[in-house]
């Protein structure tokens, strides 16, 4: 009965503009910003679940780099605290030569048992540019720097050990690895 | 061959959604190349045109909005496959209405509606002052019934009826652009239109005359 009913051409001209009434339901800026952050966490779900662990790491890194300058900013910061803590003494191990040219006690690594019955010469580079315990790479085989040694001996038990001798100055050409001195020498070049 | 032609010609019609099908495709390359962050382009597009459709067919704005997100989901998961054989637009929204329509079989026995608010606009002024007959109602009034009767109009179609007359009526989609969509002839998309326009005339006649 409904379609038996014959329309004019002005009712479907109305219907439409009514119809297209509908495109004024639109939605605000408050559901795009929540529609957007949505999105943007299913798309990252959607990438993790989608690729192998390599191409996880790369893309996500990019993605989240671009999408999240907050969160780039946050990982850089830890990572130069990380970097700045492990550049501190204690883990670069400059606190050895240190402490032991001011006869702090010293416990060496439990699996360097072996050498706690002969006392250790500690070698100490004494180039001029070179940093405590850096390695340097930049001396020629032929150079020869100098080496400040010192002998150690066990001082108590438990075992610590303790400088008790003048430091002797040696030069490269002086010494070699093995060379009795009273004591093992550990090593003859800076970067020992 | 004019078949294999006919197939993987682009489906794309005027030369303005050729454009736009052109510009799409050069966006999906660079998502195909590892670019993944130009989707965002895409989804900044066409998020409120695909909620639209979404929405006028499920009729509630919280599935509408997961429903869209899932779209574009799933498009961006499957970006790698598209081939260009049809323009982005015309795969996306075939996505988006695939979705729907799944959600809707679904849940049809525990459906309610959630309307948007109707933003008043010239052309719906217009179209307020043009309904008052007997006395200064108001306005407000007057458009949340009128959202009100032609939602329930829309939800009497069946979703066939109201895909087309969402895509044609609401989104200004050609029958040919449609018929890409649909994956039916124009001929049918003709038939679908004709009949939801006639329904809808009848459901909405206090508002047409």
């Amino acid at each position: 009965m409904l379609f038996g009913k014959k329309f004019s051409p002005k009712d479907d001209e109305r219907l439409s503009h009514l119809i297209q009434l509908k495109r004024q339901e639109k939605p605000d800026e408050a559901f795009w910003d929540k529609f957007d952050e949505e999105i943007r966490s299913k798309q990252l779900a959607a990438l993790v679940h989608a690729q192998s662990w390599y191409e996880k790491v790369g893309k996500l890194s990019i993605l989240i780099a671009r999408k999240s300058a907050a969160a780039t900013a946050t990982a850089s910061i830890l990572a130069l605290g990380v970097f700045t803590v492990l550049q501190t003494d204690y883990f670069t191990g400059a606190q050895t030569t240190t402490s032991l040219t001011q006869t702090e006690p010293m416990r060496p690594a439990a699996d360097d048992a072996s050498a706690i019955d002969q006392p250790i010469f500690i070698v100490n580079d004494l180039h001029p540019q070179a940093e405590a315990n850096e390695v340097d790479f930049s001396y020629g085989i032929n150079a020869t720097p100098s080496y400040e040694i010192n002998a150690l001996t066990k001082k108590s038990i438990p075992v610590n050990y303790q400088i008790i001798a003048e430091p002797k100055q040696f030069t490269a050409g002086h010494i070699n690895f093995g060379t009795d001195l009273g004591a093992k020498v550990i090593g003859t070049w800076s970067h020992f | 061959m004019s078949v294999i032609k006919t197939i993987t010609k682009p489906l794309v019609s005027s030369p303005e959604r050729r454009l736009e099908a052109d510009e799409d495709l050069v966006i999906v390359r660079k998502i195909q190349a590892g670019d993944v962050d130009a989707f965002d382009s895409l989804i900044l597009k066409y998020r409120e045109r695909v909620y639209s459709v979404i929405y006028n067919l499920t009729s509630n704005r919280e599935d509408a909005s997961d429903l869209t997100q899932e779209a574009f989901i799933k498009a961006f998961q499957s970006i790698k496959r598209f081939k260009g054989q049809s323009s982005f637009f015309t795969w996306l929204y075939r996505i988006a209405l695939n979705t729907s329509l799944t959600h809707l079989r679904k849940y049809k026995l525990r459906r309610f509606f959630s309307f948007e608010k109707m933003v008043e606009e010239d052309h719906t002024e217009g179209f307020i002052e043009n309904l008052k007959t007997e006395s200064d109602s108001d306005k407000a009034a007057l458009m949340t019934e009128l959202q009100e009767r032609l939602n329930d109009a829309f939800q009497k179609l069946s979703v066939k009826h109201r895909t087309v007359i969402t895509l044609f009526e609401i989104d200004g989609l050609s029958h040919k652009e449609i018929s890409d969509i649909v994956g039916t002839s124009i001929g049918t998309v003709r038939s679908r239109l004709h009949y939801a326009k006639q329904f809808l005339q009848g459901e909405l006649k206090d508002y047409i005359r």
